[in-house]
């Protein structure tokens, strides 16, 4: 017995050193789980803040490219404002084919709120990169739900406190995002290699599936996160994958996470009901 | 007391500059300077064991929260903390024992290797724990080899510059 006190006495720095890796590792892998409630991240009160003031005056460095951008986004919104004007025109002579146009796009969109918030905290350089924003359940925002910006998707939201909520973008290991090419209906996974912020991958594409370099990626809008047809990237080369019959194909990310300033968080109204809806099929019993 | 509240005000700029402008940098995709480990080089030579090996997991820790790392930095800052004593006992001369704070000035050459050494670890294993999802063996060591360099000159530069404003 007091051969091991001695012993523990003895070598009581490197229990206490394996003690606090251990209580390091337990972190790591707490982490890799989904679900995990553990508030040591960046959407808590004290890192919010120091980000928030540090991203305050950060916001004036980029005034004006800023600006630049919006009079190119306002530009384009009045272009389509126009444009939809006329089709309104062309289609209010005929007021049949009037009310069929628009039973269905009005509900279509208006299942989805759009919530603008500022980033704070960002980086790229990581193998698991995060995004923290400045606004939290307070104004709405809540985990899961799709994050854009006005150049393409950005990532998905995943922690939530009442003032900051932190963002996993597709910079991410652990991102998955379900896109396809626009015009075709095969929907792949979207993935990052973890080297540049500015290329991301496309896995499990049908080899007998027609595309060509510099099409559009976008979104499928088969989960209940994004809706169809939000702006992903373009499409940069191709290779084979071990399987023969897939390509993975190489994507020009359309957000540029580097400089990246504001973001449009969605939410979507209908997203309870669904799910409610998927898990009442899972709960029945198979027959 | 005039030597806590000095490694108190080292430990807030150190996180701060981490987290608010370093962690934003990386040459060529590679380079990231991780400069906040210069708090643990720096420490008195003297200092309590248990109490180095706790103060590398506060400040690991500290980095974490900021950088949504959990346990990362925590576990290898901890681990170069509790080694520190043995790396230096690798390059130090006998009477370096002697001196309360490590630094250019008064340890020359040792110090280099010392904290060349120091950072290469600490880097090799933030850098590899890190890189658990994505394994690419030539990604990795070419981000610890530049990531220490940039590190090491960071350090050194810091640190000669300290050291000079004293002797004035």
């Amino acid at each position: 017995m007091r051969n091991l006190i001695a012993f523990l006495i003895k070598n009581g720095a490197w229990f206490f050193f394996i003690l606090l890796e251990l209580v390091c590792f337990y972190l790591i892998f707490q982490f890799n789980s989904y679900q995990h409630s553990l508030y040591l991240n960046s959407s808590n009160e004290i890192a919010g803040r120091v980000y928030s003031v540090s991203g305050n005056v950060q916001s004036y460095f980029g005034l004006r490219r800023e600006n630049q951008q919006l009079w190119a986004q306002n530009a384009e919104l009045q272009q389509r404002v126009w444009y939809l004007q006329e089709l309104m025109n062309t289609v209010t002579n005929d007021s049949i084919n009037t009310n069929n146009a628009f039973i269905g796009d009005s509900a279509a969109y208006g299942k989805y709120n759009f919530i603008i918030a500022r980033v704070i905290g960002n980086s790229v350089t990581k193998a698991n990169n995060f995004i923290t924003i400045n606004k939290g359940t307070k104004a709405g925002i809540e985990a899961e739900m799709g994050v854009i910006s006005e150049q393409g998707v950005v990532g998905i939201v995943r922690e939530v406190s009442s003032n900051f909520a932190v963002i996993q973008p597709i910079l991410n290991s652990k991102s998955f995002i379900s896109c396809k090419i626009k015009n075709s209906n095969t929907p792949g996974t979207l993935i990052w290699d973890g080297v540049d912020y500015k290329y991301a991958e496309l896995e499990g594409f049908p080899r007998h599936e027609k595309f060509a370099i510099g099409d559009s990626i976008i979104t499928s809008g088969f989960s209940n996160i994004f809706p169809e047809g939000i702006f992903v990237g373009t499409v940069k080369d191709s290779e084979k994958e071990s399987d023969d019959n897939f390509l993975t194909l190489k994507v020009t990310l359309g957000t540029d996470f580097a400089t990246l300033s504001n973001v449009i968080v969605i939410s979507n109204n209908q997203r309870k009901e669904r799910i409610e809806l998927e898990k009442k099929l899972e709960g029945k019993p198979k027959k | 007391m005039i030597s806590f509240i000095r490694f108190s005000i080292l430990f807030i700029v150190l996180v701060l500059l981490q987290v608010l402008a370093l962690d934003n940098i990386s040459f060529y995709g590679y380079a990231t300077p991780y400069l906040y480990i210069y708090f643990i080089i720096k420490l008195p030579i003297g200092i309590n064991r248990y109490f180095l090996t706790l103060l590398g997991f506060i400040l690991g820790l500290t980095i974490d929260m900021f950088c949504n790392t959990p346990g990362i930095a925590a576990a290898a800052t901890t681990c170069v903390a509790f080694f520190r004593r043995p790396v230096q006992g690798l390059f130090f001369q006998q009477e370096d024992f002697d001196s309360y704070i490590p630094s250019v000035s008064a340890f020359g050459g040792n110090f280099i290797k010392y904290a060349v050494v120091y950072v290469f670890i600490h880097h090799a294993i933030l850098l590899s724990v890190e890189s658990f999802s994505y394994f690419n063996i030539t990604n990795l060591l070419l981000k610890i080899l530049t990531s220490t360099v940039l590190t090491s000159l960071l350090i050194f530069a810091i640190d000669c510059f300290s050291s000079n404003k004293k002797k004035v």
